[in-house]
């Protein structure tokens, strides 16, 4: 029976120092606060009636597995004139409860919880001028009285209208892989003179062009011809190691047709694909993010 | 004692049922210990067992931690839930568990030495061996799915630890069958001493 106690001895001293290092483990993996992702987008806010409309886009952070706060207001410090709606749950879910209580929870990975937030701009005063107007702080207040300022990376702001192009849409799809495909066709000969997008350009993607099939290296200088079809592919490049950016971009494009009059419109939009998160890839994005302060 | 073993035999087997409706237990383990501190007190009571104190103590706990986990439960609010040593609960009562049934064979083995018994010594002193073993790899698997949140370590350790309770009815099941051989060779000494 002896050597039973050794073993019963061993079983418990093992289990122990386990417990002491797994301890130690996690409390230094904790988050003193939510960390946000570096977001990377255009937004674009519509103003072809009185009221503003801006699609909901979403800004997404980690969390401690346990943090139930949820953000329930966010604003831009650096334009404090616009207001911006938070939407966390979805009312129109039959199983509310439940979807709400997975909003609370976030996505749970290993001891973290990676969280959305939803948000719309509803109003901008008029006279606020928006051409690619950049914010880089956002403010998140929670639903415990919290708050924290965050640099969220690059969120370029601009107007636009809703104009009749010389393009119309057919056809769109998209993955979660990131990979978007779109048709347009000519409606009458134009030709593209520019495409602006600010954060295209950071977007590591690729991106193929054709005009019934032709292919060409830039938007730019494109001629169609009136029911040619304008092809747009894009392929968003996986993201380097521990590489969690996140990225929205969208091409302002201005045409100009055969008499000469220009108009704007957007073609296509470049999404990251939906990030597949590992807990321990997590701990080391942490530790590189905790590197850069 | 046979009837003492059934109880601890049936205890067993109701601490491995579990029925859940949400977070709400139907069926709570702290049942089958209940089943098994009256098993414990009977076999002590056949005065099978000297000096139970250690093994009553770990019922004890084992049956109050279950009705504070139940309360518990039921008003856990999410400040509670994030307080990290309660993490490692559920190692906690693996150990107790392991504390006790090692504490059983050892007083077996004790009962089987002091009848000379060496055949039924050995036999259970390498079932307790086993056990541990089994209730060893449960307890780092269960301590390294918490540390990381792995559901599937964590559903391995667990189907472990059930493994280990089967293992542990077929020693209690061998244990009444050898307690039950024990018995007709003694009433058969007796009678054979009573018709000399």
């Amino acid at each position: 029976m002896k050597s039973n106690k050794r073993l019963f001895k061993a079983v418990l001293l093992i289990s122990g120092i386990l417990i002491i290092i797994a301890t130690g483990f996690l409390y230094s993996i904790r988050l003193e606060e939510p960390l946000f992702f570096r977001h990377y987008y255009d937004e674009l806010i519509s103003s072809h009636d009185e009221e503003p409309h801006h699609e909901m886009s979403d800004f997404s952070y980690i969390t401690n597995r346990y943090d139930e706060r949820v953000v329930d207001r966010m604003t831009f410090p650096e334009e404090p004139d616009i207001t911006i709606q938070v939407s966390r749950d979805n009312h129109f879910d039959v199983l509310y409860y439940a979807n709400n209580q997975v909003h609370r929870s976030g996505n749970i990975v290993g001891h973290y919880s990676v969280k959305k937030v939803n948000w719309e701009i509803v109003d901008v005063p008029e006279d606020m001028k928006l051409d690619n107007t950049l914010i880089t702080q956002v403010r998140f207040f929670f639903d415990d009285s919290s708050e924290m300022l965050v640099d969220i990376g690059e969120v370029y702001l601009s107007r636009h209208g809703y104009n009749e192009t010389p393009v119309e849409h057919i056809y769109g799809s998209s993955s979660t892989d990131g990979d978007i495909e779109t048709k347009y066709v000519f409606k009458e000969n134009a030709t593209i003179v520019s495409v602006n997008s600010p954060t295209l350009a950071s977007i590591p993607h690729i991106q193929s062009l054709k005009v019934n099939d032709k292919v060409y290296e830039s938007l730019e200088g494109v001629h169609g011809e009136k029911e040619d079809t304008l092809m747009i592919s894009s392929v968003v490049l996986p993201a380097e190691e521990n590489d969690y950016d996140l990225y929205k971009s969208q091409l302002q494009v201005v045409f100009r047709n055969d008499a000469g009059e220009e108009s704007e419109g957007i073609l296509q939009w470049v999404t990251s694909a939906g990030n597949y998160y590992e807990f321990f890839d997590l701990i080391s994005y942490i530790e590189t993010r905790r590197g850069d302060k | 004692v046979k009837s003492g073993l059934n109880k601890l035999f049936w205890g067993v087997l109701l601490i491995s049922i579990h029925l859940n409706l949400n977070s709400f237990k139907i069926f709570p383990p702290f049942i089958g210990w209940i089943v098994i501190l009256f098993g414990v007190l009977k076999i002590e009571k056949d005065d099978i067992w000297k000096g139970s104190t250690a093994l009553k103590t770990t019922v004890w706990t084992l049956i109050i931690l279950d009705l504070l986990e139940g309360i518990y439960v039921l008003s856990a609010s999410a400040s509670t839930s994030s307080f990290l040593p309660l993490l490692f609960y559920p190692v906690f009562l693996i150990m107790l568990e392991l504390f006790f049934f090692h504490l059983v064979f050892e007083k077996f083995v004790t009962y089987f030495n002091e009848r000379n018994q060496q055949d039924n010594v050995k036999h259970y002193i390498k079932k307790d061996k086993t056990y541990m073993i089994l209730m060893g790899i449960s307890l780092v698997l269960t301590i390294v799915s918490l540390s990381i949140n792995h559901m599937l370590i964590y559903f391995v350790s667990s189907m472990i630890v059930l493994v280990s309770r089967i293992y542990m009815l077929t020693v209690l099941h061998s244990l009444r069958k050898t307690q039950r051989e024990h018995s007709h060779t003694t009433n058969k000494k007796t009678l054979a001493k009573q018709s000399t």
